[in-house]
């Protein structure tokens, strides 16, 4: 195996996040009814004709300006004719000869090193729709909402070597274009989905193997899974002499193999050529130099600027720049409690906690912004203790709650006035003799489990330093 | 049977009458139908007859001309459109098996046009499967009876038209369908520039090509259609705004010193002799007047036929793709895999000229062939619209035959023969340019040829005002069995 290396190239599918469709009005939403969103245009009834959504160019072209791409200022759509019942009009709208972004890069950090991967080109084209297979019935349907959602393709140069690289590039590709508002590329709802182009070389070979290319990996570590399967199938191939050939596969990530698709898919002819129906997409230069000046703070720039001016470590900077929904939360509350650190430690700690005990990725969360701010001040001015910021917090990322409601419906504000605290210090004191006469011959671990009572008793809303206080007090006054 | 000139009215004067209440619209819709009905046994131009909902809409029209509502000259006027156009509610079959029953939810743009301007969509007039031919020679449903020749062909608007029940209709001119019938039935017709009647709703035949036209018994109904129809429509998005056409200008429209150019290949084609007869005496009608005319080489033209039948054959390969027996239309019933769906569909339900030209169309676009053929193609179709871009520098209008031939008899026919009909209209629809067809002669038995005039894009008011200027001087009336 170390005589090996693998080379691989990615093509990154991804769907734009416009509100409509790319060449009619109906809506781009995700998840409704069956053909909720159709129209004749969508559903290839004759007659019907195209007209640019000019969303679709601005959002490629963002994606473009910070993936460091030369934009085009002449592109044009080709037809790509293949026949499938979730393609309408049998051939699929797309930019085969003339993309609308070309030649950028992107750098990523794996195996600690910084890596520039080459991106070749961006180009725009439209989703098919879906089969649904209904075996109870015995046939298949077809869901038409997701035609003609815009995409966009982004395809590397042949510049990854291992599958850390590939997916330190998917990570911060999904970031980027997430920051941009172009896309959620969500995996696993298919709003963003990779191919690998891959093949395997003796090491200091400059000779290309034979090339498969792999479809159907729902997530980031399917696709790790992917890459190591069929680089193992590819070095068994050529070990034991047998032939590779050129060919599209599919990854079934529970039998950890890849199949390969029927012949006639790899067999196709998809017979190009421009789209009569839609003007080439003309793009004057004030237009880059306009949505160029519109980009957003994209993830490197703010990680540094996260270090610098908030003085947060390299690690914690990396995590939360990794997301803009991250971002987001953090940005919020350290605006609205003005202690960046104290904001960065709760979302490393307590939300990423919150996130992956519920399997939740940054995107699907669902609470108010202010809501971790609002807590985090609560907890400053000493209206919570830290035990209850915490449940606090846990119920805002359940349902959305409104932390100062929450706390007070239920009572959790913190008991700090001594009047209110010294009855029951004495009362668990009185029940707690054992304790107490362990901490009077010298046991100071003792205290603990009195503070731990007296918490119980104060219904866990008790400032822990006056509780501490008190009973170090009425101890000292049981010493005799 | 041929119902002369004299009896057609113009469809500007049956507007008048229902303006002035002279005539009332739904007696007049109801005679346009039944006038149909009897003719169209022999006939056989219309494919489905809209009796019922053209009723309705003559009750509706009458009562907005009464109540003094904003209507066209046309309001009431009996039309007949193509039947691959889009008519929401009512069924549109293409000319093709495969959408014998369909029912379009939506109007293609021009008909919703003509409609809004009160105009009565009697019936959806017989067509090539999918446009694909002229003289309804590929039609699902049966060729049209030429209204002289009952055992000759004709297309159906041009058809309709000279024989007198539909005094307008609307119909497609891809490589010339619409010019030919027109030529062929001794009518007149306009293919417009490339982009000045939306395509919304006009079933695909070559994209690029594609353009719906008016065809009347008289030029200026013509004009007045188009002006109805033309303008840029925000749902296709090769549509352009034109300038409507002055007809109170037409009167004053002068021969005298019109520059005419004739590309000199058009003289050396394999032309029928009455056709190219009747060419000649039409310039000569025109320099009589004061016209000038000269020949001059255009470049490109002799390989026009072929760069039509390449790009033409790939882009209908693409748009007919989407009649796959999944979403609509018809399906093979006894296929049983997704692979049965699309062969027995494809190959039972289109027509066999439609499929030859889906499999050439295929052919051309297939990796290995692309360059060699549709890049040609699209370079020769480059050249020639330069050709004509340099030649309207020195003319005014380009002239020449419409077809080679008089109408063919009803025989089987090959595809490639088909496309060679097609000589002196291909080159215009290439060059995306506006074309007329007007009658400029008729043969002892009734067969009519037409004169093409093609200007610069957006000439329509100039070709509209010579070709009206060239009817005026008689080019188009004479009868020349005598003069043979």
């Amino acid at each position: 195996m170390a005589n090996f290396e693998t080379v691989m190239g990615i093509e990154v599918h991804v769907e734009l996040s416009t509100k409509s469709k790319i060449f009619c009005g109906c809506s781009a939403r995700f998840g409704d009814e069956a053909n909720a969103h159709v129209c004749e245009g969508c559903a290839g009834m004759p007659g019907t004709l195209p007209t640019l959504n000019r969303r679709v160019v601005e959002y490629a072209v963002r994606a473009g300006l910070a993936l460091n791409c030369e934009i085009s200022r002449f592109s044009r759509f080709d037809r790509k004719s293949y026949f499938y019942p979730d393609l309408p009009a049998s051939y699929q709208v797309t930019q085969l000869y003339h993309p609308i972004c070309k030649n950028g890069h992107l750098d990523i950090v794996a195996d600690g090193k910084t890596k520039r991967i080459g991106i070749n080109r961006i180009h725009i084209e439209e989703d098919a729709g879906k089969l649904v297979h209904d075996d109870w019935d015995d046939c298949s349907l077809v869901d038409y909402n997701r035609c003609s959602v815009p995409l966009i393709e982004i395809v590397s140069e042949p510049d990854f070597r291992s599958a850390d690289e590939v997916v330190a590039y998917l990570e911060k590709l999904k970031a980027t274009l997430q920051y941009l508002g172009v896309s959620d590329c969500k995996m696993q709802e298919g709003s963003m989905r990779a191919d690998i182009n891959l093949s395997v070389r003796p090491v200091g070979s400059e000779k290309f193997g034979v090339r498969t290319e792999m479809k159907n990996m729902a997530s980031l570590k399917s696709i790790a899974r992917a890459i190591a399967g069929e680089t193992r199938r590819h070095i068994d191939a050529i070990e034991s002499g047998e032939t590779l050939i050129q060919e599209t596969r599919r990854w079934d990530d529970n039998k950890g193999f890849s199949f390969a698709m029927r012949n006639k898919e790899n067999a196709k002819d998809y017979k190009y050529f421009p789209d009569p129906n839609l003007m080439p997409v003309i793009v004057e230069e004030e237009y880059i130099r306009e949505i160029r000046a519109s980009l957003p703070e994209l993830p490197e720039e703010k990680k540094a600027r996260y270090i610098r001016e908030f003085g947060l470590p390299e690690y914690d900077a990396d995590i939360l720049t990794g997301s803009r929904y991250l971002v987001a939360v953090f940005e919020r509350a350290a605006d609205i409690c003005k202690n960046p650190k104290e904001a960065s430690n709760w979302v490393m700690t307590e939300l990423l906690k919150l996130l992956n005990d519920a399997q939740m990725q940054p995107e699907d969360m669902k609470f108010s912004p202010d809501s971790l701010g609002t807590i985090l001040n609560m907890l400053t001015e000493g209206k919570i203790n830290r035990a209850v910021a915490k449940k606090t917090f846990a119920e805002v990322f359940e349902s959305d709650v409104d932390p100062v409601d929450y706390v007070r419906k239920n009572g959790l504000m913190q008991v700090s006035d001594t009047g209110s605290i010294e009855p029951v210090i004495r009362e668990v004191l009185d029940a707690n003799r054992k304790a107490v006469s362990e901490y009077l011959a010298g046991n100071e671990k003792s205290i603990q489990f009195l503070i731990g009572q007296s918490m119980k008793a104060l219904r866990g809303k008790g400032d822990p330093q006056v509780v501490r206080d008190l009973l170090i007090k009425g101890l000292d006054e049981r010493k005799g | 049977m041929s119902i002369s000139r004299q009896n057609v009215e113009t469809a500007r004067k049956t507007g008048q009458e229902f303006r002035s209440g002279a005539v009332p619209i739904s007696e007049h819709i109801e005679k346009t139908i039944s006038g149909i009905q009897k003719e169209e046994p022999r006939n056989h131009c219309f494919v489905t007859l809209f009796e019922e909902q053209a009723h309705k809409a003559a009750i509706r029209v009458a009562q907005k001309l009464r109540s003094k509502e904003d209507c066209s000259l046309l309001a009431g006027v009996p039309v007949g459109v193509d039947d691959t156009m889009m008519t929401r509610g009512r069924r549109t079959t293409c000319g093709s098996g495969t959408l014998e029953h369909f029912i379009p939810t939506f109007s293609a743009t021009a008909v919703q046009k003509l409609e809004d301007a009160g105009m009565i969509i009697v019936g959806k007039l017989n067509t090539d499967e999918f446009s694909m031919g002229s003289l309804t020679q590929t039609s699902f449903f049966g060729p049209t009876s030429h209204p002289a020749d009952e055992t000759r062909v004709a297309g159906a608007a041009a058809a309709a038209v000279a024989s007198g029940v539909i005094s307008c209709a609307l119909a497609s001119d891809t490589g010339g369908a619409l010019r030919q019938a027109s030529a062929g039935c001794g009518v007149c017709g306009i293919r417009p520039t490339y982009g000045a009647v939306s395509r919304l709703g006009l079933a695909a035949f070559a994209s690029s090509m594609d353009q719906i036209g008016p065809i009347a018994s008289d030029i200026r109904d013509c004009a007045e259609i188009l002006n109805i129809i033309s303008g840029k429509d925000p749902c296709d998005s090769t549509s352009v705004e034109i300038d409507k056409i002055d007809l109170s200008r037409i009167d004053s429209f002068s021969l005298s010193g019109l520059r005419i150019g004739i590309p000199s290949v058009f003289f050396e084609s394999d032309t029928d002799p009455f056709v190219k007869a009747s060419f000649h005496e039409a310039l000569d009608a025109l320099r009589s007047e004061g016209a000038v005319t000269e020949t001059f080489s255009l470049k490109g033209l002799d390989q026009a036929v072929a760069a039509y039948a390449v790009i033409s054959c790939a882009e209908a390969s693409a748009n007919l793709s989407r009649i796959d027996g999944i979403k609509y239309g018809f399906r093979a019933p006894e296929a049983k895999t997704l692979s049965e769906v699309y062969e027995r569909t494809r190959s039972v339900g289109f027509g066999s000229d439609a499929q030859k030209r889906i499999m050439l169309g295929n052919y051309f676009l297939s990796a290995e062939r692309y360059e060699e053929y549709y890049l040609r193609a699209l370079r020769v179709k480059a050249l020639i619209a330069k050709g004509f871009a340099s030649a309207f520098r020195r003319y005014d209008v380009i002239l020449s035959p419409v077809s080679p031939s008089l109408a063919p008899k009803k025989e089987p026919y090959d595809t490639l023969s088909m496309f060679e009909e097609d000589f002196f209209t291909v080159p215009a629809s290439l060059a995306g340019l506006p074309a007329a067809s007007v009658p400029c002669g008729k043969n002892p038995d009734g067969l009519s040829v037409g004169l093409q005039m093609i200007g610069p894009h957006f000439s329509e008011a100039k070709i509209v005002g010579a070709a009206d200027a060239f009817l005026r001087i008689g080019g188009g009336q004479k009868t020349q069995g005598g003069q043979k």
